[in-house]
């Protein structure tokens, strides 16, 4: 066995990565909405920006000249303002009611873009939070053990309804926000089922705070988030899926060829913390 | 000596007697009893002049015949004297009712047929030479060992040969049909060449089929070097003009542009669902356990089909028939034996051969920081049987089981393999007909056990055929071969079941319904020759019959396929009829021999394919289903043409081809972004149907006699499929294309012990597709693509090189060793090159904001590896 791993390891050095320069297709500059309308109260942010060239030092152009409201099915119009780096808020705080259906509309420079309507969802409990832990080698010293804990939840899923979920984790008030972590679930094999989930891939330690966030998103949201997982996180691997756009549920409204980044969503946000002692 | 003639005398004397006997007037009968009445030598028309004078009614033209001196023995009878005229070929007699009619003889066809044999080994030699002596007159033993030969009646000196054997020479009179089985002795060392011209020496030039590569696992080709030291059949075809793979970490091979589910892999006849292990790294064939490899990758003839890029037909060893025998190898990443020997000896032989890999890993992993939680390992069984029954009957059984299991992070466990069984039934009716009967079971299976909740489960996949074959051929005449026959496969896909792992999990049980499906092929063919010109040609009727049980969506007409649009269902009861499908599929390749040492062939190919892989990822995932025709997914058809020509140099040392391709192919499988293949029980709605073409230029020389051999081989191709994109469609070219592909591989030996190989590999870089744009989404960056496949990966090259030492061949006593072994060294990737694996795209680790284009290299250093191989 160890002369096993021995050889495992002199291949592992085989492989290397290298940062290179290429001559890349010139940018297309394309509108990015980026929009989360969530049933707590606030002033639900919508971020507006423009993409911008692969190679160019800046990630994103911000929008800061774009007319912004969010419109309900039911007549309701909630009108947003510029803050900064992108971002419109609503002029007073509100929340979104599930089973509503809501759309984001724009006007830049006089052309109208719209997302589809987003039905948000029932909210669901995210059930009891247990914090759980395994042994492993320190990086910083690999021959001395270290405890790493994670969260484990169980949750009830309804059985009445096709539910599509998004999970959430704070440490600290700092977001797990690795394009690996974004973790979402369907229910097509647990409809109606408890489910225990162990979440070994959000690392903890001893004091820190533990927050996580079931977040009831739509079947159209889940199917741009999973996409857009894949485009991120599987590119360049031998299960790498085809480079494609990231479809959201956004279009001009009068210009089927031009494309709009992003999506705009409508979340039922259900939350439990604790801190690990 | 293979027959006397006074043997053959002594029958047609009887045979004459009596039919003279039974049909024959009495009164002639009479006459002929009478003395000739005279002795010594004359003529024939004076003798014949002679008998009529006596009242026997003869019948002649002096015009026909020749009239040559005949000698007469004292008291011989008017019927002696006819018998004898005929039994010494002068000239025919023919008894009628009323006369005896004279005509000039003609020389009858006889058959001589057999097989050849390894002598050390009695196992049967695809591929040898059978040829008459000074003519252009030959065949080579078929895909069974089998050879047969029509020849006009007379004294021949037969020559069999075979490379690697040394050939021999036989004398046959062939005035009756003739069994004749042949031994021939392998060459002691690769340095002891025969240099003996032989009809397999220029066969690129006889053969019908453009197209073919042949690969051998012994020889010069044993130590091509490869990765770890390994020898591998799919590898060392990677050299072969045609056939790519999309990178070192890839599932399966492209042959002309055709997608990795479109290779019919035949293992002794069974079909191999998936031939790797390691995600691709190496193939299931055991070196040790493999006799021959075939590759068609232009013609195919009709009695094949089901797939549309190519055939690569594998068989294995028979084993020893003469004498038991071990022989294996240990390397860096694979310790294999084989254990051979007679059950009957001389007359049927067993084979058991094992391979286990000894290394745990996988090459995914070199790019993550998670190896010890992800390894991988695999093993193989062959086994073979054959009973010799009699001359004409043979029998084989034949199997193999194959598993690779990864384990992957914690709490994951993959199992994924193929199984085989095959009987083999090889039967003569008679020296011209040889017919091949086999039925078959294969399976390609996957598990997937997951302990980790959410949804601790076990899943399940399988694909399984249950198959016969009837093949027949029959030889005409010299030349002029006519095959035919029938084939079906019942398969049977599990295209996925999910369930708790244990009373505890909390996961659903789901199970896609099964599909079912025969697919059967009548066809006929014909080899035969006119002239300079060599026609190949044949018919192939197949039929795909996808039966129930069995849902069938229906979705709205004006509507894609999509969940939303599914307007109602249609069930099937067991065996009820869903679909059918009939295709016919011309076959025609044309060889003109210009010259000795050139020829030009064309072909076109047309095949039918009715079971696909379903996968969308960069390289086919072992867990990826396999789907058979059905209401949505028509079955994929395929036209190709070629066209080549063939030249041999200095006596058919050099072997030189250019060939060129097209080929176009309908209803061709896409994926929709972002499909969704797992469980999804309408997968319809994620597939798309396009066209597809691939065309390319490929050249090749290979040396073939002499100290130093080996070959280079070009190509220069296309492969491209129609895709939508920003709202139009454009023809995008394949994941795996490569515009230029060189690849040159030798040998040499040096002294008796020592030789070497090397081989260089240069390619344009596969596809790739580079982002126009990057762009915020929740704190991350996240690249946009445009187009599909708008650049390519550096150019890829590499240099390997082996050094093979064989141990002593005697002892210091003199005496010889029982035992043969050698030592291989082998340097993958000689100057370290660190070739483009893929792109991957991130934001900077150390400048928040800034996008990097990465390349991944999956061998970024020399590679160098020892294995060490036996047999005694």
């Amino acid at each position: 066995m160890k002369q096993t791993g021995l050889i495992s390891l002199v291949l592992l050095l085989l492989g290397c990565e290298t940062v290179i320069e290429v001559d890349l297709p010139p940018a297309q500059q394309l509108v990015v909405v980026e929009g989360a309308l969530s049933d707590i109260e606030g002033l639900q942010p919508i971020r507006v920006t423009q993409s911008n060239g692969f190679s160019s030092e800046n990630p994103s152009e911000v929008i800061e000249n774009a007319e912004v409201i969010v419109q309900s099915r039911t007549g309701d119009i909630f009108r947003y303002a510029y803050t900064s780096n992108g971002y419109y808020e609503a002029l007073s705080p509100y929340s979104g009611v599930s089973n509503q259906e809501y759309r984001v509309r724009l006007v830049l420079d006089s052309v109208e873009i719209r997302s589809e309507w987003e039905r948000m969802p029932e909210k669901v409990s995210v059930g009891a939070l247990e914090v759980d832990s395994f042994e492993e080698n320190d990086p910083n010293e690999p021959s001395e053990q270290i405890t790493v804990f994670f969260p484990k939840l169980t949750t009830r899923d309804p059985a009445e309804a096709t539910n599509f979920y998004r999970w959430i984790f704070y440490k600290n008030e700092s977001i797990f926000n690795d394009p690996e972590l974004l973790t979402i679930q369907n229910d097509r094999l647990f409809n109606g089922n408890l489910i225990p989930n162990d979440f070994r891939n959000f690392n903890y330690s001893i004091g820190d705070s533990v927050t996580v966030q079931l977040i009831s998103i739509s079947e159209s949201s889940f199917n741009y988030l999973s996409l857009l997982r894949a485009q991120i996180t599987t590119l360049g691997t031998s299960s790498g899926t085809t480079p494609a756009t990231v479809n959201g549920n956004l279009f001009y409204e009068n210009d089927e060829s031009r494309i709009v980044l992003g999506n705009f969503s409508a979340r039922a946000v259900s939350e439990i913390g604790t801190r690990i002692e | 000596m293979l027959v006397t003639r006074n043997t053959f005398t002594t029958c047609i004397t009887i045979g004459i007697l009596f039919i003279g006997v039974n049909h024959f007037g009495f009164s002639q009968q009479n006459n002929l009893n009478n003395s000739l009445g005279f002795h010594g030598e004359t003529t024939l028309f004076a003798a014949l002049d002679t008998i009529r004078s006596q009242g026997v009614a003869l019948a002649y033209s002096e015009d026909k015949l020749t009239n040559q001196n005949v000698r007469i023995k004292r008291n011989t009878s008017i019927k002696q004297f006819l018998d004898l005229l005929s039994t010494d070929r002068t000239v025919e007699v023919r008894y009628t009712g009323s006369q005896i009619i004279i005509l000039p003889y003609q020389a009858k066809n006889y058959t001589i047929h057999g097989v050849v044999k390894n002598a050390e080994t009695g196992e049967h030699i695809i591929g040898a030479a059978v040829e008459i002596k000074d003519t252009q007159m030959g065949t080579i033993t078929n895909g069974y060992g089998y050879y047969t030969l029509t020849l006009k009646e007379g004294d021949y000196v037969l020559r069999y040969s075979h490379i690697g054997y040394r050939p021999i020479e036989s004398e046959a009179s062939l005035f009756q049909n003739t069994y004749y089985d042949v031994k021939l002795s392998q060459q002691i060392t690769e340095l002891e060449e025969v240099q003996v011209l032989s009809i397999t020496d220029n066969i690129n030039l006889v053969e019908n089929i453009p197209s073919i590569d042949r690969i051998a696992i012994s020889g010069a080709d044993s130590q091509i070097p490869y990765f770890l030291g390994e020898v591998d059949v799919i590898q060392n075809a990677l050299l072969r003009p045609g056939i790519k793979a999309i990178g070192e970490d890839a599932s399966g091979i492209h042959v002309r542009g055709g997608g990795v589910d479109q290779n019919l892999t035949l293992l002794d006849e069974a079909i191999i669902y998936n031939p790797n292990h390691f995600y691709g790294l190496i193939s299931i064939f055991n070196p040790e356990a493999v006799n021959d490899v075939k590759i068609m990758k232009g013609y195919i003839p009709p009695s094949y089909g089901g797939r549309n890029a190519s055939v690569i037909e594998v068989r294995q060893k028979e084993g020893n028939a003469n004498k038991t025998g071990v022989s294996g190898g240990i390397g860096a990443l694979s310790a294999r034996a084989l254990v051979e020997g007679p059950i009957n000896k001389g007359k049927s032989s067993f084979l058991i051969s094992g391979r286990q890999s000894l290394l745990n890993l996988s090459i995914d992993d070199f790019a993550s920081t998670s190896v010890r939680r992800n390894r991988i390992r695999f093993q193989d069984l062959n086994l073979k049987l054959n009973f010799k029954y009699s001359k004409n009957s043979t029998y084989y059984l034949s199997g193999y089981v194959g598993n690779d299991r990864n384990i992957a992070g914690l709490n994951s466990t993959r199992n994924w393999g193929n199984r085989m069984l095959n009987f083999r039934w090889n039967y003569l009716f008679n020296p011209r007909l040889f017919s091949n009967i086999s039925t078959f079971y294969s399976e390609y299976n996957y598990r997937i056990e997951n302990t980790e909740e959410p949804g601790a489960f076990l899943g399940r996949s399988k694909i399984s055929d249950a198959g016969a074959k009837i093949n027949l051929t029959y030889e005409i005449s010299p030349n002029n071969e006519l095959t035919f026959g029938f084939n079906t496969i019942y398969h049977r896909v599990s295209p996925g079941s999910r369930e708790p792992l244990d009373e505890t999990a909390t996961t659903n049980t789901v199970r896609l319904e099964n599909e079912r499906g025969f697919e059967s092929a009548i066809y006929l063919g014909q080899e035969t020759s006119i002239g300079d010109v060599s026609l190949s040609y044949g018919l192939r009727l197949s039929s795909f019959h996808n039966l129930g049980p069995g849902t069938v969506f229906q979705y709205r007409p004006d509507a894609p396929f999509a969940d939303s649009t599914v307007t109602d269902t249609l069930s099937f009861n067991q065996l009820e009829l869903i679909d059918q499908w009939y295709n016919l599929e011309p076959r025609l390749a044309v060889n003109w021999r210009v010259n000795d040492k050139t020829s030009l062939k064309g072909s076109f190919t047309r095949t039918a394919q009715y079971v696909n892989l379903i996968s969308n990822t960069r390289s086919p995932a072992p867990t990826d289903i396999w789907k058979l025709s059905g209401r949505y997914v028509p079955p994929t058809l395929t036209n190709q043409v070629t066209l080549g020509m063939y030249k041999n140099l200095l006596d058919n040392t050099w072997e030189l081809s250019a060939e060129a391709y097209y080929k176009d192919i309908n209803n061709n499988i896409q994926y929709r972004n972002g499909a969704d293949l797992v469980f999804n029980e309408n997968i319809e709605t994620e597939l798309f149907l396009g066209e597809a073409r691939a065309f390319g230029l490929e050249l090749y020389a290979r040396k073939k006699k002499g100290k130093l051999t080996g070959w280079i081989a070009y190509t220069l191709s296309r492969a491209e499929s129609r895709i939508p994109e920003n709202g139009t469609e454009r023809y995008a070219v394949e994941n795996h294309d490569k515009t230029h592909d060189f690849s040159t591989s030798w040998s040499m030996g040096l002294t008796d012990r020592w030789s070497v190989s090397s081989n260089f590999v240069f390619n344009t870089g596969i596809p790739v597709t580079l982002p126009t744009d990057k762009y915020e989404f929740e704190g991350n960056l996240i690249p946009h693509f445009q187009s599909r496949n708008n650049a390519r990966l550096p150019n890829y090259h590499r240099l390997d090189a082996s050094v093979k030492w064989k141990g002593r061949k005697f002892r210091k006593n003199g005496k010889r060793r029982k035992n043969r072994d050698y030592w291989l060294l082998t340097i993958y990737n000689l100057y370290a090159r660190r070739n483009a694996y893929s792109f991957f795209y991130r934001e900077s680790p150390t400048e928040p904001g800034l996008a990097q284009v990465v390349k991944y290299s999956i061998f970024g250093t020399i590679i160098p590896a020892i294995t060490y191989n036996f047999k005694f």
